[in-house]
């Protein structure tokens, strides 16, 4: 009774049975083309030309594979076998082939169509003449046993990818018909069974060969020193629908052409923010390269200087002026752009939102290279490309699509790709270079920041002193241990006519100050940050440390603060 | 009620009783051990969070630890009172990015007492 139940019970699972467990399965492996063994079937071309095997394996322990025929049917218009077969027999195995022209399988539909020993030993199929199918039929006989699974392959053969024409259907187009596998090792023959010689896993190759495209399609992404490359990354869309979303590498490159692969479509490639973890686009590089020495080298250029000089001719690059036009933009720099400008360094988040699509630029190389103040004045056209269609010609080997980049705000160019020496002009910042953990920055000379912590009882305490009588303006973000400090306040001592600006994220604050009435930040200006710390907090080391920082003298010139 | 009133306010007297603080001398720790007059250890050359340093000095007052990028560029710095002898401190890196660092260690006049390269991790 038991035994009955179970039988039930598994009765469906025995219909869905379609490879032999104690049979042979025969399989059409395939092994990339002959260039490229790793070439996946999706991405064969026309003109590829695919290695395919017959490939047997033995699931029955008792029997040896001696003796196999298999008959591959193909779709001429699509396929065309080439080469010389290569039998994977043991040596002195006996192999023949016998091919016929226009030629296909009618299926019996009384048996599975995978049960290839059926199909062919039982009377309902038949070979019937049919334009455009060629039919091979593969027969070894050995007195040792075939190989097995892996190595198990009858024959390797060859076929040339071919373009089957408009409206062509490449379903099935090489198809296993039909097979007798059999063992003589014994004093008779044994013949695999009927239902016991599969066609599994795969009976067929069906691929729709993509255009014979071989160009390589390459994208390069220039970016400034201070600008991670690997943060950013390129999403290719086919027709609109994404089909790759792929990092650049350290250099700003990236190879396309596995997803660029017909000119019947339309391509395009989006440049986007591709940080991770603790990365953040707003705060380790906007906020970075859009800072007050920007501000104070804009005003310096519409109102000339924060104190109201002479303005006019101190910006001279088309880029620069592209950066500092954000009010409108009119093509202009005007007083308000610098007080846009002024008002996001302040503190007041002037993007709200998309922050990277807004702000981060990118145009081709030679538009980039080739843009000047003069074009900028002239109100000529300059090619974004955050979004670019990739239009490859398909007749060069190799098409390369190259970009530069720069950030809107960074009017003194430290995060921006450097124009061609023949289009650049003069850089505003030609004398101190000074690289950090973080950043580099150009300026024309450097002053001194005194800078010191200490713990007062509850609180803990950072002074920061400016050294310099020359400075119109100054930034500092600061990094403090959120887990053991919370944040009370700064206090500022630079005098009566600075504006003055701080604001505190969960674990890093942006402080400093701007004077705008013609005078620098006097000597000796303090800084003083006040936290409370955990109680367990018994040392000062480590508590903080200065991330990034910013100046200007009277001039709007960078200047680099040095430490001490 | 009387027999709740007593063993409550006996707790509450308790309570706001000021601990007696004893003048424990805990023995340092033998990696932070320094056996010559002053000198500097660190818990290995790779220190995370909180990691313990002894500054043995034979001059008690006040010191900077200044923190130095792998470029030499001043990142943090900090005041410290030391006492005369072992001076055993935490050092907190949740502030600082992971990588190569330059520690120095100053009197008020700016000389470098002691000094090492250590790796925050």
């Amino acid at each position: 009774m038991i035994k009955k139940f179970i039988l039930i019970l598994l009765f469906p699972l025995f219909l869905f049975s379609q490879t032999s467990s104690d049979g042979a399965d025969v399989s059409l492996e395939y092994l990339g083309t002959t260039i490229d063994s790793s070439k996946p079937l999706s991405k064969v071309q026309v003109n590829d030309t695919i290695v395919l095997a017959i490939d047997i394996n033995n699931l029955d322990d008792q029997h040896s594979i001696t003796y196999a025929h298999i008959d591959v049917e193909y779709n001429t218009a699509a396929f065309a076998r080439i080469g010389t077969p290569t039998w994977k027999t043991p040596s002195g195995a006996q192999t023949s082939l016998f091919s016929w022209s226009n030629i296909r399988w009618t299926r019996n539909d009384q048996y599975d169509e995978n049960d290839l020993w059926a199909q062919w030993s039982q009377a309902g199929g038949s070979y019937n003449a049919t334009t455009g199918w060629n039919v091979d039929h593969w027969q070894a006989i050995s007195t040792t046993e075939f190989g097995d699974d892996t190595y198990g392959h009858l024959v390797e053969l060859k076929f040339k990818v071919k373009d089957g024409g408009v409206g062509h259907s490449y379903a099935d187009n090489i198809f296993i018909t039909m097979g007798r596998i059999a063992d003589n090792t014994g004093t008779s023959e044994y013949v695999y069974p009927e239902g016991k010689v599969r066609a599994h896993p795969t009976q067929d190759i069906s691929h729709t060969p993509l255009e014979d495209l071989d160009s390589n399609i390459l994208i390069n992404v220039d970016t400034n020193s201070n600008v991670d490359p690997t943060k950013l990354k390129v999403i290719i869309k086919e027709d609109g629908t994404q089909v790759a979303s792929l990092p650049l590498d350290s250099n700003g490159d990236v190879t396309i052409t596995d997803y660029v692969i017909t000119s019947t479509k339309t391509y395009t490639a989006e440049l986007a923010y591709n940080g991770s973890g603790d990365d953040n686009y707003v705060t380790d590089w906007l906020d970075n390269a859009f800072t007050v020495s920007d501000v104070a080298f804009l005003l310096t250029e519409t109102e000339g200087g924060a104190g109201h000089g002479d303005p006019g001719a101190v910006i001279t690059s088309g880029i620069s002026a592209l950066h500092g036009d954000l009010a409108d933009p009119t093509r202009q720099l005007t007083p308000q752009d610098a007080y846009k400008m002024l008002t996001h360094v302040l503190g007041e988040d002037i993007f709200s939102d998309d922050h990277f699509s807004k702000t981060f630029r990118a145009s081709g190389k030679e538009y980039f290279d080739a843009f000047t103040m003069n074009d900028f004045v002239n109100d000529s056209i300059f090619h974004y490309r955050l979004i670019d269609t990739i239009a490859p010609d398909w007749s060069a080997a190799s098409n390369k699509f190259e970009y530069k980049t720069g950030i809107l705000g960074d009017v003194n160019l430290n995060y921006s790709s450097a124009q061609t020496t023949s289009t650049k002009s003069p850089s505003p910042n030609p004398g101190v270079t000074r690289q950090t953990s973080t950043e580099m920055k150009s300026g024309v000379g450097t002053a001194k920041v005194a800078v010191t912590s200490k713990i007062e009882e509850d609180k803990f305490i950072v002074e920061l002193t400016l050294g310099s009588e020359e400075l119109i303006a100054s930034q500092f973000k600061l990094i403090f241990d959120q887990t053991r400090l919370t944040f009370d306040e700064v206090n500022f001592d630079t005098g009566n006519t600075t504006t003055n600006f701080a604001y505190a994220g969960d674990k890093l604050i942006n402080f400093g100050s701007i004077n705008q009435q013609k005078a620098a930040i006097k000597k000796d200006s303090k800084y003083i940050l006040t936290f409370t710390k955990a109680a367990s907090v018994n040392s000062p080391a480590g508590l903080f440390s200065i991330r990034n920082f910013d100046a200007a003298n009277l001039k709007g010139e960078l200047i680099i603060l040095d430490f001490e | 009620m009387k027999k709740y009133l007593y063993p409550f306010m006996a707790l509450a007297i308790a309570g706001c009783m000021r601990d007696i603080k004893e003048d424990i001398q805990y023995p340092i720790e033998q990696s932070l051990t320094i056996n010559e007059v002053s000198g500097l250890k660190f818990e290995g050359p790779s220190i995370s969070d909180a990691s313990q340093f002894n500054f043995k000095v034979e001059t008690g007052g006040t010191y900077y630890i200044v923190v130095k990028d792998h470029l030499k560029n001043v990142i943090s710095k900090s005041e410290i009172k030391t006492n005369i002898g072992d001076n055993v401190l935490r050092f907190y890196t949740n502030a600082i990015p992971d990588g190569d660092y330059f520690i120095e260690f100053k009197d008020p006049q700016d000389n470098v007492i002691e000094s090492n390269k250590i790796t925050i991790q």
